[in-house]
């Protein structure tokens, strides 16, 4: 089935002519149709544009004429980056409408490209979340057992990627949320170094950690995928200005002499224990590929996840501060509004409370508040206030200043790790999928479940999510692997490795 | 909503534990400076594109409830 | 009670700095586009978009800052200000909080007239921040809606603020007035008040004479104010309405929270502003999507080295090496650099300096200013104002016949001589004079016997016979001539 094949093959195909871009999308589209239902992977879907899209792709390339890199390949999208014209809805009500007058710089190199766009995928509101079960537009389910999350916040592409319904997808990882989904739905998904691939046009969650991605099956397509969208834009003062390497050449070379650390703290009694020894039968693949594997301390890891809780509300605190009905986005109802003040003034008035009378919102102030608090969620209102607290006066200090000081830490156990090793190889999360609505009341719990991922955001250091197991209950397991900055190569190459010794990224979710 | 801000403000108040005497902030995951443009004018949108995505307009301004005693 | 008190002035100036585009995108900074036409996603503060520091806004601020003898910091970097106003389409400023690219530095202010001595006022800092959009307010058309132009929104500015050094409206006014002075010779704004690229905030309270001491009352921040009269005028007004509010309240600073108050020209007063938002909490915190800006010594040296010749060197100049009064030099040097190099070119040629320095302020000034023109503009280059200014110096032509062959000038765009041959004025042989004078001696006996009587006086008559004989007589040399003669007699 041409929606079993990897990206890379179907590209090898395309460009033989052995296949058209049509025939490509319209598989794509049927499965979509056929599975989407249950999956929810999608919140929108180009069919038409998709097909047309494509159709003048296949034309192009027939003429003789020159065609992108990924000529032909049809990509899901994120809703977290802006495609111009299209609803770009970052999975909240306060968005839901909204139709960006500008493409995200990479969405136009994937568009220089030639890809084809079949659709925005589902996410947690505002990329704030680790299931996906924040989005305000739909759910979420995982395709290899229905009742669980696929993870977050990238649900939706790696969704879809581990259902076959496009071959390639982009994904964005601020503490996790390209890694966890592809560990948790059995898929590779890649965070890049900070700065490697161009922020402009991702609306900003935390902007010193956000970064954009690849979800693929494979690492080969992730290369393909990374190396498309890689690279310095003008328009992103925290892009890296250095030459992209030939990510999608050289991710078949393997590494020899490949120096791997593990962090013994990683695997204290909270990782689950089928989690535990297929990470650890992992390493010993490795070892048999003639990797050398040595202990590394990140000695300040497990404080990771307190100061990504501290430093990523506090940016999206101020982030989404432009979310207030005025410019674009979700107005609250004016009229009923003004009506309502307009009572609560009388209502004040007659009873003679002048204090609460002066203090009594103004109709500006009043439009703000009903806007935001129609529009947001509780995990996004809870992050604001957060954040809000965080960087206050009498709490900055404290709080803010604090965490950048413990990343700075977290960053040093990192650069003193790399002076060892290569690459540290570990788990990506403690568990494997749990159920969705499982930890909906306990906010806290799903912050932990970021233990292995916030570090690499934190240190601005790049990092790959690859599948290596399945719990007995048949759920991906997903194997970590982080490296210093600039180190995407050797990462992809780690990861093609690993892929050419084993089959774990070919197994597929039970469906029809 | 206000317990779990306080267990949350609990957690992560664990970072007091750590001595971080003379240790720099690290405020951006990169170690770039001096990013600049060049001081070159480009098109900018087009009005009605830019008042089409706002919720309420009169065709040349944005519309707000009235602010008084700016 | 003794009542005897001190106003104590500091200012906060922004200036909008004079680059094509705005500070953070592309748009142009054109003043008068019709409302949201010079706006794109980054300056809209749409979704995803990030800023990107415009290098010639920054070099700009660093040549103010340099000019104003600032120090400059090594490292700068930017902070989000936070604040919601529909204005302010981020919900946050891009401004510089605890790292600004400046600190200290200092400007002199003089008066010529004298109401106050010589000072330095001093600056605490100067920072590169991001402009908001405008609210407008239509209350003619009845609606209750605020229309919002993000036109203005990103546009560069330099906050400037002084240390509370001044002392008078006097001062303030002064300072503001050399200030700009100095902008408009660095060239890094057009300082327009009137279209908004100068503004002007002034925090103001009184240090009070009493027996326990000198007590200060609570700072006041006035806004609103248009114009260097203005400041002058609400300055005036504050002075005595916080005087008068001490008396009353007896607050103290620290006793109330830092007033604003907004000046209403037409009322000539200022009337309170309500509080923006309760705290002004602003929750600083570093702008992650801009990195810092490294300044190198040499960076500093290089733009010291090329700021020219700045209007307080100026002044010093044509005071030492023209000789000009400190007024002359001070109305020169306040017309711009282009008009101080014309004047030096004149100055230099014809070699009377306070001659040319009258000419220049009247005549060519005048001219300007009437026809609306700059001097880049006119008409008679320095060589030929020179020339002209050679023979008034050596009485070859009298003033007023002068002003008549400037006024030529202008028209025709001729040399003096070539003038003077078109309307016929000669410099007239000594022989003609004395022959006229003879003649006019001749016909005049009454003038001639009192001056013989000692009425020398007298003679001023025979300058006008001899004019209207003959309108190219020098005056002065008449008198000479028919004096020398009548002595003869």
């Amino acid at each position: 089935m041409l929606t079993d094949l990897s990206a890379t093959h179907l590209l090898a195909q395309l460009e033989a002519g052995e296949v058209t871009s049509v025939e490509v999308t319209q598989a794509c589209l049927d499965r979509i149709d056929r599975h989407d239902g249950a999956m929810g992977a999608f919140l929108r879907v180009n069919r038409q544009r998709a097909l047309d899209d494509a159709l003048a792709i296949d034309q192009k390339r027939r003429s003789g004429r020159a065609v992108g890199r990924l000529a032909g390949l049809p990509v899901a999208v994120k809703d977290l980056l802006a495609t111009r014209g299209e609803i770009t809805s970052c999975g909240s009500r306060m968005l839901a409408d909204f139709r960006p007058p500008y493409d995200a710089t990479v969405i136009a190199r994937l568009r220089a490209a030639d890809a084809v766009f079949v659709g925005k995928t589902n996410m947690d509101e505002f990329a704030m979340g680790g299931s996906t079960e924040n989005s305000a537009l739909g759910t979420t389910r995982n395709p290899w057992d229905r009742t669980r999350i696929p993870g977050g916040s990238s649900g939706g592409s790696a969704t879809c990627i581990a259902a076959r319904m496009a071959p390639l997808a982009i994904g964005s990882d601020t503490g996790g949320s390209i890694r966890q989904p592809a560990a948790l739905c059995g898929v590779t998904g890649f965070k890049p170094t900070y700065g490697r691939v161009s922020r402009f046009g991702l609306v900003a969650f935390a902007s010193s950690l956000d970064q954009i991605g690849p979800i693929a099956r494979t690492a080969e397509d992730a290369a393909l995928l990374l190396e498309v969208t890689a690279g310095h834009d003008p328009l992103d003062a925290t892009s890296i200005d250095q030459p992209v390497p030939a990510y999608s050449a050289s991710v078949r070379q393997p590494l020899a002499n490949l120096r791997l650390g593990v962090v013994p703290e990683h695997f204290d009694k909270g990782l689950d224990p089928e989690v535990e020894a297929a990470i650890r039968e992992a390493i010993r693949v490795y070892r048999s590929l003639g990797a050398s594997v040595t202990e590394v301390a990140l000695p300040h890891a497990k404080y990771g996840v307190a100061a990504y809780y501290i430093i990523a509300p506090s940016e999206a605190s101020s982030n989404l501060a432009r979310y207030d009905g005025v410019h674009y986005g979700h107005r609250t109802d004016e009229r009923a509004m003004l009506a309502e003040l307009a009572d609560e003034r009388r209502a004040l008035g007659a009873g003679g409370d002048a204090v609460a009378l002066a203090r009594l919102d103004n109709a500006l102030v009043r439009m703000y508040r009903r806007s935001r608090s129609e529009s947001f969620g509780p995990e996004v209102k809870r992050r604001i206030m957060l954040g809000t607290y965080a960087l206050s006066a009498g709490y900055y200090d404290a709080y803010y200043l604090k965490a950048l000081k413990v990343r700075r830490l977290i960053r040093q156990d990192y650069d003193a790790a790399f002076c060892q090793v290569d690459l540290i190889i570990g788990p990506v999360t403690a568990t494997p999928a749990f159920k969705l609505g499982e930890k909906a009341d306990d906010p806290l719990a799903m912050y932990l479940v970021d233990l292995y991922t916030v570090g690499a955001n934190l240190a601005g250091v790049p990092g790959i999510s690859i599948p290596c197991g399945t719990s007995s209950t048949g759920l991906p397991i997903g194997l970590q692997l982080q490296g210093p900055a600039l180190a995407e190569e050797c990462l992809l190459r780690a990861a093609h490795m690993f892929q050419q010794a084993t089959d774990w990224h070919q197994r597929r979710p039970p469906l029809p | 909503m206000t317990t779990q801000l306080g267990q949350i403000v609990e957690y992560v108040a664990q970072l007091s534990e750590l001595d971080t005497t003379d240790v720099e902030p690290m405020a951006h995951a990169i170690e770039l400076q001096n990013v600049f443009r060049d001081d070159a004018v480009r098109p900018s949108l087009d009005r009605a594109d830019a008042l089409g995505v706002a919720p309420h307009h009169d065709g040349q301004c944005y519309l707000v409830p009235a602010v008084l005693g700016d | 009670m003794s009542g005897e008190y001190e106003l104590i002035v500091g200012l906060e100036v922004h200036v909008q700095l004079a680059t094509q585009s705005k500070l953070f995108c592309a748009c142009s900074t054109r003043f008068g586009a019709p409302p949201n036409t010079q706006t794109c996603p980054v300056c809209i503060g749409m979704p995803g978009v990030l800023p990107v520091m415009n290098r010639r806004a920054f070099e700009l601020a660093l040549r103010t800052a340099v000019a104003l003898d600032a120090r400059i910091a090594p490292l700068t970097k930017w902070d989000r200000k936070q604040y919601y106003y529909p204005d302010l389409p981020k919900g946050y400023q891009i401004s510089q909080y605890d790292l600004p690219f400046s600190t200290l530095g200092h400007l002199e202010i003089n008066d010529p007239k004298g109401r106050f001595a010589p000072k330095r006022v001093g600056m605490i800092r100067v920072h590169l921040e991001e402009d908001a959009g405008k609210s407008l307010h239509d209350e003619a058309a009845g609606t209750a809606d605020s229309r919002i132009d993000l036109n203005r929104a990103g546009t560069p500015l330099l906050e400037i603020v002084t240390q509370p050094d001044m002392r008078s409206s006097a001062e303030a006014k002064a300072f503001l007035t050399e200030l700009k002075l100095l902008l408009m010779y660095l060239a890094v704004s057009d300082c327009n008040l009137q279209e908004g690229s100068l503004r002007v905030d002034a925090n103001v309270n009184l240090h009070i004479d009493s027996p326990e001491g000198s007590i200060a009352t609570p700072i006041v921040e006035v806004k609103n104010m248009n114009s260097f009269r203005a400041v002058e005028r609400a300055l005036d007004h504050e002075a005595t309405r916080q005087y008068e509010a001490w008396r009353e309240t007896g607050q103290k600073l620290g006793d109330v929270p830092k007033q604003t108050r907004g000046w209403d020209d037409a009322a000539n007063l200022t009337r309170p502003q309500r509080q923006k938002e309760e705290s002004s909490d602003y929750r600083y915190f570093p702008e992650p999507d801009l990195v810092p800006v490294r300044v190198s010594a040499e960076t500093v040296a290089g733009i010291r080295a090329a700021l020219g010749e700045l209007p307080r060197a100026l002044r010093g100049r044509l005071e030492t090496t023209h000789g000009l009064s400190t007024y002359d030099s001070d109305v020169l040097v306040s017309q711009g650099r282009a008009l101080v190099e014309y004047y030096v070119a004149v100055a230099e040629a014809c070699g009377d300096a306070k001659l040319t320095s009258n000419w220049v302020q009247q005549d060519v000034l005048r001219t300007l200013n009437e026809s609306s023109l700059d001097i880049a503009a006119f008409p008679i280059s320095p060589r030929h104002l020179a020339e002209l200014l050679v023979k008034v110096r050596q009485s070859e032509i009298s003033t007023s016949r002068a002003r008549d062959i400037f006024a030529a000038m202008l028209r025709s765009g001729r040399t003096a001589d070539d003038v003077m041959r078109e309307l016929c004025i000669e410099q007239l042989d000594e022989s003609v004079l004395v022959e006229l004078c003879r003649e006019l001696i001749a016909a005049n006996p009454r003038i001639v016997a009192d001056v013989k009587e000692g009425k020398t006086k007298a003679a001023a008559a025979f300058v006008g016979q001899a004019k209207k004989k003959n309108a190219n007589v020098n005056p002065a040399r008449v008198l000479e001539i028919c004096l020398e003669l009548i002595a003869q007699l």
